[in-house]
């Protein structure tokens, strides 16, 4: 076979179209990038495994240590919420493989070797080659809350929600929290255009993600200062407001100013990094010759 | 060969880049107000470029090669002047542009890199919206000249560098594009490799319908594969024209050393002047503009010959006579040159 006289361009190859009239692209496949990623290295998932497995062991533990037997209410949570809490919390941090460094497939790391590029030459703009991945990275890190809350419910360490209208305002919670998550991931990884390695930011951005989250304790034994501000930053959003909702610590009924919150976070972050994407494409300069 | 459809259209483009200057390690103004200046990357380039043409763009390390490509890639914005890619603005119109034309950068990838390289392919597939049938087609038919299927199945991080070249340059192909804007893609690989590649390529060259621009610092691809060379030499374009004129623009020596029966008498030649006599051997160099049949025919003429040897500049040779000129002026060829 030659490819002399075959390999002509589709857009004058007989009875196709031309290439501005192809069919949209299928980038919805995406999705499926960052699953066969984790697939290919098998082992960090037994390790991601393992490291769930004993956070929430040692969660169990200090949990029990702190309530003892008495059995109160401290901050609004009984032993059994808090517990709950910790393990949803820990599974909802599980799985963010791009945010976590643990792919190549960064901006950072795609600027520090020069291949940034061709996200700005594929007919697919990087902004949303970048939405679909993180679209799958989230249905990726929802399969492990799902396989752990199954996990955790057998188990008996994990409270099925108080009600239904709790199931039925946590699963939109969980949702846009998801979307800030995706946000701020993406927000910390570009910055890379700039600073060309954001492992000081991303740093940052992980302790913050971790503390202010309430992925770490929930956030009302902080500080009543420190609370008060937390709790209308970014990354409550992302698990304090759906772990919330799901033990009751937030009534279903008084949802709305949280969710409303969250959906607000997700169209200043979106607008925000809008905005840094049509920045970061006019930086590609700095990636020399 | 090449149609006279432009597929390719640079006109008059400048392009300068912002660089800073050192401020004091204590000076108040650091870093917020650096001194900056603007370096000349490009400077009044022209191009164009015909459907089938296959150009190869030559210069030194920091001559402003890359930056044309980027320029004609979409990826960086011209400050003046025009760019048209199959009649596009590449930077206006990146995504529609993106599908007339592939890319590959020296040895970056945009293979995933801890995939397989045929998921790359697959993934390559759904970003550009290909027909399951056109992407075999495709696929097979690289196959066929790189041999990527004995290593497809390989994570890519697993690939050797000629591995990893050979699916990089099949990545960019797949969807067929028109223009192709090839930035040294044999850079570092081995002579069995790059005959692979060659050997793509002027396939390609043959089919007449893609237009490909190439950038190389190896000059037996460029005498292999190109047909017109573009020389570009501190942002200006100094050379734009076939090969075989490349010798000529740039005043490169040719020469002829003949080896005599027997010492000959005075020689009275039109088309070439003696420059040496030793004995039964001597060296001639032809007049501006004879050619090398008229000039051979008039020794085999002047005396009994035994043996004639033609000594061209390599293209070598000539790229370095353009780049050691103290500042050469721009080349003024119809299909573009500096201004």
């Amino acid at each position: 076979m030659s490819l002399t006289g075959r390999f002509v361009p589709a857009s004058r190859r007989a009875g196709r179209p031309g290439p501005l009239s192809w069919r949209s692209p299928r980038a919805y496949r995406l999705m499926t990038l960052v699953p066969r990623t984790e697939w290919a290295y098998r082992p960090r998932i037994a390790a991601t495994a393992f490291v769930i497995v004993t956070q929430v062991f040692l969660y169990v533990l200090l949990w029990r240590a702190l309530y003892g037997e008495s059995g109160e209410t401290v901050a609004g949570l009984g032993m059994s919420q808090a517990i709950t809490y910790s393990v949803l919390a820990t599974l909802m941090g599980t799985g963010r493989v791009i945010m976590e460094g643990a792919s190549q497939e960064t901006a950072q790391s795609k600027i520090r070797d020069g291949s940034v590029v061709f996200w700005f030459v594929r007919p697919l703009s990087a902004r949303r080659y970048c939405a679909w991945r993180g679209l799958g990275e989230s249905l990726y890190a929802t399969a492990w809350l799902l396989a752990g809350l199954a996990v955790g419910v057998a188990c008996g360490l994990v409270a099925l929600p108080p009600s239904l209208a709790a199931v039925a305002v946590t699963v939109p919670a969980y949702g846009l929290g998801q979307l800030v998550f995706y946000q701020i991931g993406l927000l910390v990884d570009l910055t890379s255009f700039w600073t060309i390695t954001s492992f000081g930011v991303n740093r940052l951005a992980a302790f913050a993600q971790l503390l202010l989250s309430g992925g770490l304790i929930p956030l009302w034994f902080f500080p009543e200062g420190l609370r008060a501000v937390a709790v209308h930053l970014p990354f409550a959003a992302t698990i304090n407001v759906p772990v919330s909702l799901y033990t009751g610590r937030i009534p279903a009924g008084e949802c709305w100013p949280y969710v409303a919150e969250q959906a607000l976070w997700c169209v200043v972050l979106a607008l925000l990094s809008r905005v840094m994407w049509q920045r970061a494409a006019r930086r590609l300069l700095v990636l020399g010759g | 060969m090449s149609g006279t459809e432009a597929v390719i259209e640079v006109t008059g483009v400048t392009k300068t880049f912002r660089s800073w200057g050192a401020a004091g390690a204590w000076s108040i103004r650091r870093p917020l107000r650096r001194p900056s200046e603007r370096a000349l990357a490009l400077d009044g380039v022209h191009l164009r470029v015909a459907r089938g043409e296959f150009v190869g763009l030559l210069g030194q390390n920091g001559a402003g090669k890359s930056t044309l490509i980027k320029l004609m890639t979409g990826l960086l914005l011209p400050d003046t002047g025009t760019v048209r890619v199959c009649g596009l603005d590449p930077y206006g119109d990146r995504e529609r542009n993106a599908r007339n034309m592939g890319v590959t950068f020296g040895q970056r990838t945009q293979l995933w890199w801890d995939l397989p390289a045929r998921d790359s392919f697959s993934i390559l597939r759904d970003v550009y919206g290909l027909p399951e049938r056109v992407w075999r087609e495709a696929l097979a038919e690289l196959d066929d000249v790189l041999t990527l299927s004995a290593f497809w199945d390989t994570p890519v991080r697993f690939l050797s560098l000629g591995q990893r070249v050979r699916c990089d340059l099949a990545a960019a192909l797949l969807h067929r594009p028109r223009v192709l804007f090839l930035d040294e893609p044999t850079i570092g690989l081995d002579v069995m490799v790059k005959d692979q590649v060659r050997e793509l390529l002027s396939r390609l060259a043959a089919t007449g319908d893609h237009s490909v621009v190439l950038t190389t610092h190896d000059m037996a691809e460029v005498e292999a594969l190109c047909r017109r060379i573009v020389v570009i030499d501190r942002g200006r374009v100094v050379h734009d024209g076939q090969r075989d004129r490349l010798a000529v623009a740039a005043g490169a020596e040719r020469s002829f050393l003949v080896e005599f029966e027997t010492p000959p008498p005075r020689l009275d030649l039109v088309r070439a002047t003696v420059v040496s006599v030793r004995g039964a051997t001597v060296r001639v160099r032809p007049v501006s503009g004879a050619d090398r049949a008229q000039v051979t025919a008039e020794l085999l003429a002047a005396h009994p010959v035994r043996s004639v040897r033609y000594e061209g500049a390599t293209a070598e040779d000539v790229l370095r006579a353009l780049h050691q000129r103290a500042r050469p002026e721009p080349a003024s060829g119809a299909a573009g040159a500096a201004t």
